[in-house]
């Protein structure tokens, strides 16, 4: 997958999981310089899985949030332990 | 439950020196050799035996009476994600997950997991827990692609914070974890299963084959079978050409793999545990790579008995070299298969010499050169042109061709040469 390739297909999956422009750019932050290689999971992983790619979303930005403080991060990592369980049973 | 240690703050991991307190963040090749350890601890400061962490568990001991631990579900593994991070880049968060499912899975479970689950969180106690001990964590996985997705998503989302920007990524060959789609079938049906990935082979050598049988209008036979025989030959090539070449990128891929495992590596024993893990992966890839050979080989063969039997019973002696030629080209072909086979371990026995030598061992036997017989999977032009310039004359009787038998490639695979190479290596 050529860098071109891969833009499009980011795009075409933050279109479908109708991400805002800050976390399209959040996302652009971690990928534009990752490889080929990420590149590939990122789109093996979150393309046409828009409930995961939201989910992720949102836990970057709590945990950006969070700004290291011990028990925001405690319960960031509940919810993420909560969805994993949810996922598991079919329910996400 | 305790649910909070943290590789990036562990104190000190070695239980036989406890008492030593001084904080030092380590980096995650060092978290990762220090899974191996007895006891990590806390950011508090409480000493926590992995043995109460999440996820993890004994595997018993190894050789040196070392006890082994790894993550062994799948909370195990996020918690491993979770904990190392953020300062990890993704390739060796990901090549270190890769390690530990396979060094897990690669451990002897009946005499140490059976009725331990008790420790785990009860909010993680995903339904296959009862599996794990049984079939291992990679079976898990693909029976639960989306757990799989799960933790890729979060090695994704947390291994870059809070810097921004993930690392560039060097090292290759990390493929369990990230499956594409042509792996993803892979996993379904064998890597090397011609049939599975070439169907217009298949097709041609079935309408030939029904040509052959008619006994009507022998003529018209001989000219729709040579035809769907000329077309299989191409598909028959094309086959093998792919199975060659990805073989070789398999091989490329393993040692990229444990290359850049041995480089991480600074402890002998572990060094030589990731030797041997090299050594496992390389022989089950010849391993697949021979059976995937064995059925091509073997369904020519059946094959060329038809064509055989074909011109026999056609009473065939001229004008049929079309024909004939078809027969020669796929005898060609499975010689050009098994001195391909041969150069392949040839490049196998090359990499691995290399990286005895690199640290510090001495080769059993010299280097083989690269590509020694002057064959190589992605030249094209082979046999229909070299063997379209003879003339073939059916002879009086046309022999069983006697190209290499599947024992035969077999052999290649196991041969006396590369049993004392990987002896060399324990």
């Amino acid at each position: 997958m050529n860098e071109d390739e891969f833009q499009k297909q980011l795009e075409a999956i933050f279109d479908e999981t109708d991400l805002r422009q800050e976390d399209r750019k959040l996302w652009h932050d971690r990928l534009d310089n990752a490889g080929e290689h990420i590149h590939k999971i990122f789109v093996d992983v979150f393309g046409g899985d828009r409930g995961l790619l939201l989910f992720f979303t949102g836990n970057i930005r709590k945990r950006i949030d969070a700004n290291g403080d011990r028990v925001k991060l405690d319960e960031i990592a509940e919810e993420e332990k909560t969805y994993f369980a949810g996922l598991m049973k079919g329910n996400e | 439950m305790e649910n909070n240690f943290n590789f990036n703050t562990i104190k000190s991991v070695d239980g036989d020196r406890s008492e030593e307190t001084s904080e030092q963040t380590i980096s995650l090749p060092q978290a990762a050799e220090r899974l191996h350890g007895r006891v990590v601890y806390t950011p508090e400061g409480t000493a926590l035996s992995l043995r109460e962490a999440p996820g993890f568990e004994s595997a018993g001991m190894d050789e040196d009476g070392v006890e082994q631990k790894y993550p062994q579900t799948v909370e195990g593994l996020i918690s491993y994600v979770r904990d190392i991070n953020p300062d990890g880049d993704i390739e060796s968060v990901l090549a270190d997950l890769e390690r530990l499912v396979s060094e897990y899975d690669a451990m002897p479970h009946e005499e140490t997991l059976a009725g331990d689950m008790d420790i785990h969180d009860e909010t993680m106690s995903v339904e296959a827990h009862d599996d794990i001990p049984h079939t291992g964590l990679r079976a898990f996985l693909d029976k639960h692609p989306r757990a799989e997705k799960y933790i890729m998503a979060t090695v994704l989302a947390l291994s870059t914070l809070p810097a921004g920007g993930v690392k560039t990524a060097q090292a290759g060959g990390i493929k369990l974890f990230a499956p594409t789609a042509y792996e993803q079938r892979d996993h379904r049906v064998s890597h090397y299963d011609m049939n599975d990935f070439d169907g217009a082979y298949r097709d041609a050598r079935g309408r030939a084959q029904e040509w052959m049988r008619r006994k009507d209008a022998a003529a018209d036979n001989i000219v729709e079978a040579v035809q769907s025989l000329q077309i299989a030959e191409n598909a028959y090539n094309r086959n093998i050409r792919y199975l060659l070449g990805k073989y070789d990128s398999r091989l490329a891929d393993i040692y990229s793999t444990y290359n850049d495992r041995l480089s991480l590596e600074h402890d002998t024993v572990r060094k030589n545990a990731v030797r041997e893990e090299w050594k496992r992966a390389m022989l089950a890839e010849r391993s697949k790579a021979s059976e995937g050979i064995s059925r091509m080989e073997n369904d020519v063969r059946s094959l060329q008995s038809d064509m055989l039997r074909f011109m026999d019973q056609s009473s065939i002696h001229s004008g049929s070299g079309g024909l004939q030629r078809l027969v020669m080209n796929f005898e060609y072909n499975l010689q050009r298969v098994d001195a391909l086979n041969k150069a392949s371990a040839d490049d196998a026995r090359q990499h691995l010499y290399q990286e005895l030598e690199r640290y510090g061992f001495k080769s059993a036997q010299p280097v083989a050169p690269l590509r020694s017989v002057g064959l190589d999977a992605s030249r094209d032009g082979g046999p229909s042109s070299l063997l379209a310039s003879k003339s073939v004359v059916r002879p009086a009787s046309v022999p069983r061709p006697s190209g290499p038998s599947s024992e035969h490639a077999n052999d290649h695979i196991t041969n006396a040469s590369d049993q004392r190479l990987f002896d060399s290596l324990r």
